[in-house]
C-alpha cells in the first residue's frame, strides 16, 4: 500500500525538485563552461557520495566508517561483469545494466553481511566494528590475492574489447559521467521516496531514539537494515560507475581510501544530515572550498615564501570547523531555523 | 469498574535482577475498558512490570497473555503493534521531529501498521493534537516543549497507537494538580471514546489514584500487596504501613 500511496508520490516528487534542479544547473554548468567539466563531475561524485551516505548515516544517525567498502565491492563486481562480457563477446551496452546490477548486488550481500553482525551495536560500537570492515576487506583482497592482489584489476583493455577504441573513450568520459548524473538523479528520488514514506518516519524515530521508536512499534533492525542495503547498493554503483567505467583501474590502495568515508562524512555533516538537500549543499561547500584554497589561496601563500605540502588543507580545516560550529545541524539545518517564510521552508528538504 | 472482558494477564511473572528479585510471582488481570492504577514506593517493581508487559525485559518465569495469545517472547515492537501502547516515565519523544510527526509515527507503527497511509497518520495526529490540547504546538520541535508538553505529547502518541491497553508510566508526576487534572480528564475521555484498558503507574500522587482509578493494585518488594477499590486499598493498613513506615501504625 504505501509503494502506491498517492500522497506519498506527489511528496517525493515534490520534495525531490530542488535537489534535481540542483543536478541540471551542474549538468548545464558540465557542458557549458569550457575546461571545467572535470571539476563538476568531481562535485558531482562527492555530492552522490554523501548523498549516498546520508541515507543511512544522516537517516539514521549510526556513523559507518568502513562506508567506502560499498564503493570498492560495487567497482570490483562492475569491473568482474566487464571482464566476462568481453570474454562472452556480449555486446558493449548489455554492461551498464548488467555490470550496474552486479555493483548493487555485491554492495547489497556485504552490507547484509556486516549489518547482521554490526547493526547489533548501537552508536560509536558501531562506528568501531565498521572502521574494521573496510581495513579487513582491503588487507583480505591484498593478501588472499583476490582480483589481482594489490596489484588490482585494468579493466580497460576489456572495455575496449567491448566497446571498441573509439566507443571506450566516449563511455570513459562523457557516457561516465552521465551516467553518473542519471544515479544521482536515481538516488534523489529515493532520497525522497524514504523521507515521504513509511520507512522515512522509521528512520528518523531510530535515530532520535531507537528505544522509544522500538516500544512504539517500529521494527528498528528491519529498518536500519533496509537502509544500509539501500544505502550500500547506491555507494556500489557509484563506485563502479567513477572507478570502474571511468578509471578502468580498480586498485585496492585506492578503491578501499577510507578518507573518501571521512569526507562523506563532512560532506554529509556539513550540508545537513538526513537532509535531501544537504549532502548535494554539502558537497557544493566542501569541493568549492578545496577548489578555491588550492588553486587560489595557497598559490598566494606560496607566492609570499610559505611553503608546505598539503597547505591548501590547512587552510580548508579551519573553515570546516568553524561551518560545523556555526550550524551544527548543517546548511540547511541552519535554515530551516532561521527561515520563517513557509514558500521558502518547502524547498528546504 | 468495568465488567468487559480480560485483555491483558500477567500469570506468575518472575524477574531477578542478580540477586535481587525485582518481581516475585506476580499475577495481574486487566479488563477492557478498565482504568486501574499500579501504586507502591520507589522500587517495589512497578516499571520492572511495566517492561515486562511491553517487552522490554523477559520474564525469567511466568507469562503475559495478551487477548489470549502468549506474548511473552515477543519483542515490543510486534506488542506495540498488537495494540500494547506505553509513555515513558521519563519523556522520550522524538526531540528533532514536531509534535505532529511524534503522533503520526505512532499512528503509522502502532495497531494500525500497515492499514494506514502517511497522509491518514498525519490527519489523525492533528485529530489527536487537538484533543490533548497540543495544537498550538503542533509544528514545534517535540525537544523544546515544557515537560507537561511532553507528557502530553506522549500521551497523544500511545493514543494515536489505537491501544487496547495503554500504560502510563508516572504521567501526572510532577505536575500541578491543574495540569495533573487535564491530563487524566484527557485519558478518561480516550478511555471511554475507545474501550482501552488503562494501566497507570503512580508512585506519589494519591489524589489522582483515589479520583480516577477504577482499581488499585499496590506493590510492595516486587509482590502485590493489596488489591481492590481505591477507597478501601488506599485505607488498607498494610499500605499505610508499606508508605509511612512501620512506626506510623
Amino acid at each position: 500500500m504505501a509503494l502506491v500511496d498517492p500522497w506519498t508520490v506527489r511528496e517525493a516528487v515534490r520534495k525531490s525538485l530542488p535537489a534535481l534542479a540542483i543536478y541540471a544547473v551542474l549538468l548545464a554548468a558540465y557542458f557549458l563552461i569550457p575546461g571545467k567539466s572535470q571539476l563538476f563531475a568531481t562535485i558531482l561524485f562527492y555530492a552522490l557520495l554523501g548523498q549516498a551516505f546520508n541515507i543511512f548515516m544522516g537517516m539514521t544517525g549510526y556513523v559507518d566508517f568502513g562506508y567506502v567498502a560499498f564503493l570498492a565491492v560495487g567497482a570490483y563486481a562492475f569491473g568482474v561483469t566487464a571482464m566476462a562480457l568481453a570474454s562472452l563477446g556480449s555486446p558493449g551496452w548489455t554492461l551498464i545494466p548488467l555490470g550496474l546490477l552486479a555493483a548493487a548486488g555485491a554492495a547489497m550481500i556485504l552490507a547484509s553481511m556486516v549489518g547482521a553482525i554490526a547493526l547489533r551495536l548501537r552508536g560509536a560500537y558501531f562506528a568501531i566494528a565498521t572502521i574494521g570492515v573496510n581495513e579487513g576487506l582491503r588487507y583480505f583482497f591484498e593478501g588472499a590475492n583476490i582480483l589481482g592482489g594489490s596489484i588490482g584489476l585494468y579493466i580497460v583493455k576489456d572495455l575496449k574489447t567491448l566497446f571498441g577504441d573509439e566507443g571506450y573513450q566516449f563511455m570513459a568520459t562523457i557516457a561516465a559521467d552521465l551516467l553518473m548524473f542519471g544515479l544521482a538523479g536515481f538516488t534523489v528520488l529515493v532520497t525522497a521516496w524514504i523521507l515521504s514514506s513509511r520507512m522515512g518516519f522509521a528512520l528518523q524515530a531510530i535515530r532520535e531514539d531507537e528505544d522509544a521508536a522500538r516500544a512504539l512499534g517500529v521494527n528498528v533492525t528491519k529498518y536500519k537494515v533496509l537502509a544500509f542495503m539501500t544505502s550500500g547498493a547506491l555507494g556500489g554503483m557509484l563506485g563502479a560507475l567513477n572507478w570502474a567505467l571511468k578509471e578502468g583501474v580498480l586498485e585496492p590502495e585506492t578503491v578501499f581510501f577510507i578518507v573518501y568515508t571521512v569526507e562523506a562524512i563532512i560532506i554529509v555533516v556539513l550540508g545537513g544530515a538526513g537532509t535531501l538537500l544537504g549532502p548535494i549543499v554539502g558537497a557544493l561547500i566542501y569541493i568549492g572550498l578545496n577548489y578555491v584554497s588550492n588553486v587560489y589561496a595557497a598559490p598566494l601563500l606560496e607566492g609570499i615564501g610559505i611553503k608546505a605540502s598539503g597547505l591548501h588543507l590547512i587552510l580548508l580545516a579551519p573553515i570546516l570547523i568553524a561551518f560545523i560550529i556555526a550550524a551544527p545541524n548543517g546548511i540547511i539545518g541552519l535554515l530551516r531555523e532561521r527561515i520563517r517564510n513557509p514558500t521558502i521552508r518547502r524547498f528546504l528538504v | 469498574m468495568s465488567s468487559g472482558r480480560e485483555v491483558l494477564r500477567v500469570e506468575n511473572v518472575t524477574k531477578r535482577f542478580g540477586g535481587i528479585v525485582a518481581l516475585d510471582k506476580v499475577n495481574l488481570s486487566i479488563r477492557e475498558g478498565e482504568m486501574m492504577s499500579i501504586i507502591g514506593p520507589n522500587g517495589s517493581g512497578k516499571t520492572t512490570l511495566f517492561n515486562v508487559i511491553n517487552g522490554v525485559l523477559k520474564p525469567d518465569e511466568g507469562r503475559v497473555v495478551f487477548e489470549g495469545r502468549d506474548v511473552t517472547e515477543l519483542p515490543p515492537y510486534k506488542r506495540a503493534a498488537m495494540g500494547i501502547a506505553r509513555t515513558f516515565q521519563i519523556p522520550k519523544p522524538w526531540p528533532n521531529l514536531s509534535v505532529r510527526e511524534n503522533v503520526a509515527i505512532g499512528a503509522l507503527f502502532g495497531r494500525l501498521q500497515g492499514k494506514i497511509t502517511v497522509k491518514e497518520a498525519i490527519a489523525m495526529a492533528d485529530e489527536i493534537i487537538e484533543m490533548v490540547g497540543l495544537s498550538e504546538k503542533a509544528e514545534a520541535e517535540a525537544g523544546k516543549l515544557t515537560v507537561p508538553e511532553k507528557k502530553l505529547l506522549e500521551l497523544a502518541r500511545a493514543i494515536a497507537m489505537k491501544p487496547k491497553v495503554l500504560l502510563l508510566d508516572e504521567v501526572v508526576a510532577g505536575m500541578s494538580p491543574r495540569d495533573a487534572d487535564k491530563v487524566m480528564e484527557t485519558v478518561v475521555r480516550v478511555k471511554r471514546e475507545y474501550g482501552i484498558a488503562v494501566v497507570s503507574l503512580v508512585e506519589h500522587v494519591m489524589r489522582v489514584v483515589a479520583r480516577y482509578a477504577e482499581r488499585v493494585v499496590v506493590m510492595h518488594q516486587g509482590r502485590v500487596l493489596v488489591e481492590g477499590p481505591p477507597g478501601e486499598v488506599l485505607r488498607h493498613p498494610k499500605v499505610v504501613e508499606v508508605y509511612l513506615g512501620g512506626e506510623a501504625i
